[in-house]
């Protein structure tokens, strides 16, 4: 008998294809995959927030912080200004608003879950009249009143959720901080309809309070502010400032509304923190 | 920011793994062809013994072992690969060359030692990942078998 060992064919125990090809096409089919579960979940969640009673709203931000706000005249104003607005929104029984000061220079307000609106006091500052403040405020409040906050702190879980999932299903090193970066992202952000609910909300109540709509200018100048801090433009989820302005004077027109009319000054509390805080 | 720093992280990372990996992967099969030329005069057998047609003597155990490490991309892909199934073709060149390599330092051992023929050759695969979770991301591939010098008789 005669006796060879043949040379190993290349390529017999290794599939043909370039790995690049290989890639692509696997991060384009697990993009969409992720894409898809994340649209279904956002949607879903964003529909089922309307069954979740109030109170289990009240009780879960009640273990993230401290529900009961630090007292101070600014924060006494603040509240008053909510409480005046809120009779001019159809806000449900169950749901209370409590105003928040913050003593700090970021340019920045925002609602959170269990009713809450907080404002900073750089963006009080920047505000000329109380008129302008109020539609920060009514915003604010328009977000509560359509459950904005718990369905985005869902869409942040459910965000993280499926990055979990998806990184243990396949083994991969998912870095902890992206799915951390990702799950706040959503969390702490609204959307873009999100964003012109609460517009169109806010803007009926300012008219509401006041008889005119003046004022909201300095609103969108303040979120111009905001988007110029958040960089990249595909990451904004605020609407164009500019297209917001068109869009309520639009609104205000249809409605009737007077374009402007005598602002209302800030409360005293609000201009002159310092001397209240002497005469203390 | 913080955001895209750690996307950007990941894509430098596969980047680096995919060019590197790829340039490894290039070397090491034109290394392992050549060598598989050279080494060719050794013969390998799967039987235990040699045949009644071999005369054989020197008898003496030889052994190689490969420990090949897959980069940042292949376990990128492997790990897309994991979610929708199918071959693992970033795996594929890795065991390949682990075990082509094993055996070649198999053969050389025996080629060292005056052999022309391997007998009873076994190949044993171990994950050295095996409770290092993640961490590593290697195989090792181990080959051995009974070195002899053998000769052909002629058949009667």
């Amino acid at each position: 008998m005669k006796y060879t060992n043949p040379e190993i064919k290349q390529d017999v125990n290794v599939s043909k294809g370039h790995p690049l090809a290989e890639f692509l096409r696997l991060l384009a089919g697990v993009a969409i995959l992720i894409t898809v579960a994340g649209i279904v979940l956002a949607v879903s969640i964003g529909w089922a927030v309307q069954f979740v009673p109030m109170s289990f709203e009240n009780e879960l931000a009640g273990r993230f912080s401290q529900s009961t706000p630090a007292d101070s005249p600014q924060r006494d104003a603040l509240q008053d200004l909510a409480d005046r607005l809120i009779v001019h929104m159809d806000l449900p029984d169950d749901m209370k608003i409590t105003a928040h000061y913050v003593d700090g220079d970021t340019v920045n307000a925002f609602a959170t879950i269990g009713g809450h609106v907080v404002f900073f006091k750089g963006l009080i500052e920047s505000m000329k009249d109380e008129n302008s403040l109020a539609m920060v405020m009514a915003h604010e409040i328009g977000h509560i009143e359509h459950r904005h906050p718990i369905a985005s702190l869902g869409r942040g879980i459910a965000v993280m959720l499926t990055i979990l999932a998806i990184g243990g299903a396949s083994g991969t090193q998912v870095p902890e901080g992206l799915v951390n970066q990702l799950g706040l992202f959503s969390t702490m952000t609204f959307s873009r309809s999100q964003e012109r609910e609460a517009d169109t909300t806010a803007l009926q109540a300012v008219q509401q309070l006041y008889g005119h709509v003046g004022g909201s200018s300095s609103f969108f100048r303040y979120a111009a502010a905001l988007s110029e801090r958040n960089p990249p433009e595909i990451l904004s989820t605020h609407p164009d400032p500019g297209n917001r302005v068109r869009k309520i004077r639009d609104e205000a027109t249809v409605a009737g509304w007077a374009l402007d009319g005598p602002r209302t000054p800030l409360a005293d509390a609000l201009t002159k923190p310092a001397l209240n805080a002497d005469s203390q | 920011m913080e955001f895209l720093i750690q996307v950007g992280l990941v894509v430098a990372f596969l980047f680096l793994g995919f060019v590197f990996g790829q340039i490894a992967e290039k070397r090491h099969y034109k290394s392992i062809i050549k060598r598989e030329k050279t080494y060719g005069r050794v013969m390998m057998f799967g039987a235990k013994f040699p045949d009644s047609d071999i005369s054989a003597r020197d008898a003496s155990l030889v052994t190689g072992s490969a420990v090949v490490s897959i980069d940042y991309f292949k376990r990128f892909v492997t790990g897309l690969r994991a979610i929708v199934g199918g071959r693992v073709r970033s795996y594929e060149t890795l065991v390949d060359r682990a075990r082509r390599e094993a055996i070649l330092r198999m053969k050389q051992q025996a080629d060292d030692l005056g052999c022309n023929m391997v007998f009873n050759i076994k190949i044993e695969t171990a994950s050295i990942s095996k409770g290092a979770g993640k961490a590593i991301g290697s195989v090792e591939v181990l080959a051995y078998g009974t070195a002899v010098a053998g000769s052909e008789t002629p058949s009667t």
